[in-house]
């Protein structure tokens, strides 16, 4: 733990980064302005994802509908969404961040850790938090905060305190001065549900937590709470760890321009959603065994259901039968608002002995080895064709129905912010 | 109905009657076991609808003693998993049963139960099979055919025909075959039988003959076999064992087996069952079970890797090698029933190719045979 307690953490969080990746990229049309990346309302997409800090002194906020936004703000200026110019900003900042340190934890696009502990040729944690902000502010044109800490969590809530482009050091000696007296809801790991529990329990303060009871909240919340009272403490052990964990799962979902309840439309937006999971799986050299699905009705009752197939797959043919027998299977015919497919239970392809067959004695439809690699080597031409000419050059009959779903191939428009592996 | 029996031959008749009580049913009246005391004999049948199994007790000529004696005839019904511990642990060597209207009274020695009965009219009949002789076998023989093909079916109902065995006769020649698409196991033998005897192929579930074979003697006593009406009747010392048959069409087995080998090597049977089942050690996870063979003429191993675990090379000398050098991978799930259902000190392994079947024949015992399908490995 001693060991532990003395690391020098840094948290670095891009501002307003979408907004800021178009100032940085246009800076005539964009810098200095209020401006908001949002998606397309007709499609029903329009709510804003970031907005700039001119846009925020006005009042337009995150999770606003355009709408009420351009009623706040009516000279706000709408951005389209272009996760690809966010990937490589995204990219450039944390090529920046590695010169400091090989210990960088990629936590989302827009954010990471950076374990400077070793790091001390260039100077104590602070000294290279100034460093990096000026670095990326002047080489790459984007703001952002940074919290100095001896561990992830305060780092984490360092970095939140001061925005834009501020430093904020806090270790845990700090803490009772600097956290405690703050909303548990502005902690880190608190979501709405959860500051709420903790308010009905009496828990209002970052400071209560880190003083109640572990006994009752590892009973109400389980072995959660017991991370939580240690980070309000001040404490926390987890490493930063360099190398992202292999993904547990590889999923879409969109939400349908309008309720939809036509089954062959389903079935064009169900085949779009499994043509890209698959592309996806097979760019990460992963199989996957179990496909899952999930329907969101209108009135936003959500259920997901899952089929675990006898052997893992990356073929696209494979999610789309068990997705397909999914929907058929528990969709209760009411109007569908969003749709989403993933595959889970993954394997590499090592770990599959790739290809090991048992073959069969007279099971003519079961031994279809012959045909698996007919469908394998199919797979394979498209996927290349696809990787030069672009994800329209060879599409299924299925997929040229005009649907919204369609725009997931389009990776500029498509992003959340968990996608990271192109 | 009103008799009185000896303890051991009760016990000995409930407990094999035992094997055909369901242990689920929609039907209350099978967790019964139907007790019928009728002219010196008292009938012991328990039955499932798939299989029924009818004993009975009778007083033999060269034993003077009487281990039954009947003193009034009649039927009744009575839940056989009570009735078996009752009567184990009754303290007499003599029971007495005593049945009016639906009260059963057991008595022996100073114990003194009343059970209710259940109406032997509801009991549904074992179905009628004609006892004319059709050929016989020798128990002994009979387990054997069993043990060395039932336990090659299939587990699962996706072809239900491959979970049964295959009793094929001809020329006075009984054959049993099991297999589940990847593995097949077969064994003949001479039986005698009736002349112009004519048995249809028929296939009689996994499941049935292994029960059969747990109640057969280890004895060369001789065991009367009929098929007829649908069912399969197997008639011994004083028992009658019937099953259904699976209706359906056996896929044709009889131009899969191999003739000619390119690689043909004899084995320990006990020394490659221990190797094989050391590597399938770490194969358990896999979903194929999968281990791999490498038969070189100057160095034979047997190889399992799992990538999570770790992996395993074990060698093992051949007691002769002829042929050219083979890999081949299989379940080793299959390698070792196989190997467990070969009673001799050899075996011999025979091989085509890497992505053919292969055989596993023991050595100087020519009516036995079991066929492994591999795993084709794509960079074996």
């Amino acid at each position: 733990m001693n060991d532990a307690e003395n690391r020098q953490i840094l948290h670095i969080d891009m501002n307003a980064f979408y907004s800021a990746c178009h100032a940085a990229k246009d800076p005539k049309r964009y810098k200095g302005v209020p401006t908001a990346v949002a998606g397309n309302p007709e499609t029903r997409h329009g709510v804003i994802v970031t907005a700039s800090y001119e846009a925020r002194a006005r009042g337009v906020k995150a999770t606003m509908l355009v709408m009420q936004a351009q009623r706040l703000c009516p000279e706000l200026i709408i951005i389209a969404p272009d996760f690809d110019l966010y990937r490589a900003y995204s990219r450039r900042v944390m090529q920046l961040v590695t010169e400091y340190t090989p210990q960088v934890e990629v936590a989302s696009i827009d954010e990471c850790y950076a374990d400077v502990t070793l790091s001390t040729a260039f100077g104590d944690a602070q000294t290279i938090a100034k460093l990096l902000q000026a670095r990326i502010l002047t080489e790459i044109g984007l703001p952002c905060s940074i919290g100095v800490a001896n561990n992830k969590f305060l780092a984490k809530m360092a970095s939140d305190r001061k925005k834009p482009l501020g430093i904020t050091v806090i270790f845990t000696k700090d803490v009772p001065t600097m956290l405690w007296p703050m909303n548990i809801s502005d902690m880190f790991g608190v979501g709405l549900k959860s500051s709420e529990r903790f308010k009905r329990l009496g828990i209002v303060t970052i400071g209560d937590l880190a003083h109640a009871d572990e006994q009752v909240l590892y009973r109400v919340f389980g072995r959660h709470a017991l991370d939580l009272i240690a980070h309000a403490n001040g404490y926390d052990n987890a490493p930063v760890l360099h190398e992202r964990a292999q993904a547990k799962s590889v999923g879409h979902s969109v939400t349908l321009a309008r309720d939809e309840q036509e089954n062959s439309r389903l079935l064009v937006v169900l085949m779009n959603l499994c043509d890209q999971v698959g592309r996806r799986l097979r760019k990460k050299k992963l199989l996957g065994k179990t496909v899952t699905i999930t329907l969101r009705y209108a009135n936003r009752k959500t259920i997901t259901r899952a089929f675990t197939m006898p052997k893992p797959s990356d073929i696209t043919e494979d999610f789309y039968a068990c997705a397909k027998e999914l929907v058929k299977t528990h969709w209760t015919g009411q109007p569908i608002r969003l749709l989403g497919v993933s595959v889970s239970n993954l394997f590499t392809q090592e770990q599959q002995l790739i290809d090991a067959t048992q073959l069969s004695l007279f099971d003519e439809q079961e031994d279809r080895a012959p045909q698996n690699d007919t469908r394998r080597q199919l797979t394979q031409v498209v996927d290349q064709l696809r990787d030069r000419f672009g994800e329209d050059a060879v599409l299924k009959g299925r997929m040229l129905m005009p649907s919204t779903s369609a725009t997931l191939r389009d990776h500029r428009a498509r992003g959340t912010s968990l996608q990271k592996d192109e | 109905m009103r008799f009185v029996v000896r303890k051991a031959d009760f016990l000995q008749g409930l407990q094999q009657v035992a094997r055909a009580i369901p242990t689920r049913t929609p039907k209350p009246i099978l967790y019964g076991v139907l007790l019928t005391a009728q002219s010196d004999q008292l009938y012991i049948t328990g039955y499932d609808l798939e299989i029924g199994i009818q004993m009975h007790i009778e007083n033999s000529d060269d034993n003077e003693q009487n281990i039954i004696q009947i003193e009034q005839e009649g039927s009744v019904v009575l839940q056989a998993r009570y009735l078996i511990d009752i009567v184990r642990k009754l303290p007499h060597s003599l029971i007495r049963v005593d049945s009016q209207q639906s009260t059963v009274t057991i008595q022996s020695g100073t114990a003194n139960y009343q059970l209710n009965g259940m109406d032997y009219r509801e009991y549904p009949d074992l179905p009628i099979v004609h006892d004319e002789r059709g050929f016989a076998v020798m128990a002994s023989t009979l387990k054997g055919l069993i043990e060395h093909s039932a336990f090659a079916v299939a587990s699962s109902e996706i072809r239900p025909t491959l979970t049964g065995v295959l009793w094929n006769y001809a020329d006075g020649k009984l054959t049993l075959t099991g297999t589940d698409s990847h593995r097949l196991s077969t064994q003949s033998t001479q039986v005698e039988s009736h002349q112009d005897y004519a048995l249809m192929d028929s296939i009689i579930p996994g499941k049935s003959l292994m029960e059969l074979s747990r109640i057969l003697p280890d004895t060369d006593q001789l065991v009367d076999i009929l098929i007829e009406n649908n069912q399969l009747l197997v008639t011994f010392l004083n028992t009658r064992f019937l099953s259904r048959l699976i209706e359906g069409k056996f896929p044709d087995t009889t131009r899969i087996i191999p003739s000619t080998f390119r690689t043909n090597i004899v084995f320990s049977t006990k020394d490659l069952h221990d190797s094989v089942e050391r590597a399938a050690l770490l194969a358990r996870d896999t979903d194929n079970n999968i281990v791999r063979f490498q038969f070189r003429r100057n160095n034979i191993e047997i190889l399992s890797h799992s990538p999570e675990i770790g992996k395993v090379v074990e060698s093992i000398d051949p007691i002769t090698f002829e042929g050219e050098d083979m890999m081949i991978a299989c379940n080793a799930k299959f390698m070792i029933d196989a190997l467990r259902q070969t009673p001799t000190d050899q075996v011999r392994i025979e091989l085509t190719g890497s992505g053919s079947p292969f055989v596993l024949r023991p050595v100087g015992l020519d009516d036995l045979l079991h066929l492994i399908l591999p795993v084709r490995i794509a960079n074996i």
